[in-house]
């Protein structure tokens, strides 16, 4: 091997990347030759000068990385929650939709039934109260027919209302009827009316008398759809607010 | 616990294991990218940058190559990322030659400043270390993957795209301009200018 052949092989000499035959060539004219030997040595030292150059990293690296990292699948969670959330939210307002759609189209058959309920109530409320004796019947055919077309408002009214209670047991779903129908007319407290006269209370029926007349009454209730008991000389209201009232007219 | 197991749970999203991976290549990540760069702010951040993106990329990792080949590819591609961008906004010292693939300039950077004999006193480290700086950036790459790194060819070859021969052939520049760098700014090795 001459020094040109052995200068061209140097590099792959010194990173062992020659077959044994060549490496014994070179070897042996390194023995040989101060020239390339001197070449090789200074590129030995530069070589491994420079795999001392390595420093170790700065603790922070590896703790910066994983703090990012935690950041990172922190704001991921967050968003598939998020993501999560919206959807079920979407899925709840469909479903509200549903419901509210299936009620409208089953109000009138929802409205005959509660309607029928309504009428047996009375009826037994009717027969627990005890009509005064000066009960004045005169007016009272107007006033049914005030009542009829009022009671219709309520029932529609409920059937929506009711609606919103479809989750709910039907006991709860029957006083919820009552309270959104005069809760929502915002029925003034009773006990603010001073022609309101408190007789007492029989059956869980809270009884009043008044010489008020119907549309009076109405008006200082705030309440426009009330029912007149089957004698036309008393009012009935049902509210979850104050229970069961019975006005008398007297 | 192997690599190949501590590989397998990062996948799977163990951070545990992906931490013990940063452990294992941290060193060689970190030194590629500040004889790269050369300033050991900039080396940190395209550090973590190089971890990060391991991270995103590791569930797609199919296995077809070495994991360190994979990362070293992260890396390398960070790294011109990183060149590329600092190209645009600022000036790096380039190492020059003629024709015959002499050195015949140095932009150093205090060089008027600093007389050829101030570098007699500095370490043949020292002078390896500014000599990496200011070659280019293809021999550049190829003397930090082999030396720094400690990598085969092949390995080498894979990383960057390119044939076994390119790299033989671009690792002998490399020691050749790193050589002659160390001739002219070094006393001590004066001996060598006569060659």
């Amino acid at each position: 091997m001459n020094c040109q052949i052995c200068l061209e092989k140097i590099n792959e000499y010194l990173d062992n990347e020659l077959d044994s035959k060549v490496t014994n060539e070179i070897n042996l004219h390194l023995e040989n030759c101060s020239s390339c030997k001197t070449e090789y040595e200074f590129l030995k030292q530069i070589i491994e000068k420079a795999n001392e150059l390595n420093v170790e990293p700065p603790k922070e690296l590896k703790q910066n990385v994983l703090e990012k990292i935690n950041a990172k699948e922190k704001t991921k969670k967050i968003f598939y929650f998020r993501r999560i959330a919206t959807s079920l939210a979407t899925t709840a307002a469909v479903l509200v939709l549903i419901i509210l759609a299936n009620n409208s189209i089953n109000v009138n058959k929802l409205s005959s039934q509660m309607n029928t309920d309504l009428v047996k109530e009375n009826e037994t409320k009717a027969e627990i109260v005890i009509p005064p004796e000066n009960a004045v019947s005169k007016g009272s055919e107007t006033n049914s027919e005030t009542s009829k077309t009022a009671s219709a408002n309520i029932y529609t009214a409920n059937a929506m209302d009711n609606s919103l209670f479809q989750a709910q047991d039907s006991a709860k779903a029957y006083e919820y009827k009552y309270f959104a129908t005069f809760n929502g007319n915002s029925i003034n407290n009773i006990e603010t009316i001073k022609e309101l006269i408190y007789i007492g209370k029989n059956d869980n029926i809270y009884e009043y008398k008044t010489t008020l007349s119907i549309k009076e009454i109405e008006e200082k209730l705030k309440v426009f759809d009330i029912l007149l008991d089957n004698s036309q000389e008393s009012l009935l209201i049902n509210s979850s607010n104050y229970g069961n009232i019975k006005i008398n007219i007297s | 616990m192997s690599e190949q197991q501590l590989i397998k749970k990062a996948k799977n999203g163990d951070n545990d294991a992906f931490s013990e991976i940063m452990s294992i290549y941290q060193k060689r990540i970190y030194n590629y990218a500040l004889k790269t760069v050369g300033n050991s702010d900039d080396a940190l951040d395209i550090s973590q940058e190089i971890f990060l993106r391991l991270y995103s990329a590791i569930k797609n990792f199919r296995e077809q190559s070495a994991f360190s080949t994979y990362l070293f590819r992260i890396m390398a591609n960070c790294c011109n990322d990183f060149l590329k961008s600092k190209r645009k906004t600022s000036t790096i010292p380039i190492y020059n030659e003629d024709e015959e693939g002499n050195i015949t300039e140095l932009n150093i950077k205090d060089e008027k400043n600093n007389p050829e004999t101030e570098y007699q006193s500095k370490e043949l480290k020292t002078l390896i270390n500014e000599a990496i700086n200011y070659i280019d950036e293809d021999f550049k790459r190829i003397f930090i993957l082999k030396h720094i790194n400690n990598l085969s060819y092949e390995e080498i070859a894979e990383i960057l795209h390119i044939e076994i021969g390119t790299v033989k052939s671009r690792l002998y520049r490399a020691r050749e301009k790193i050589k002659g760098y160390i001739i002219k700014n070094g006393n001590n090795y004066s001996y060598f200018k006569s060659k």
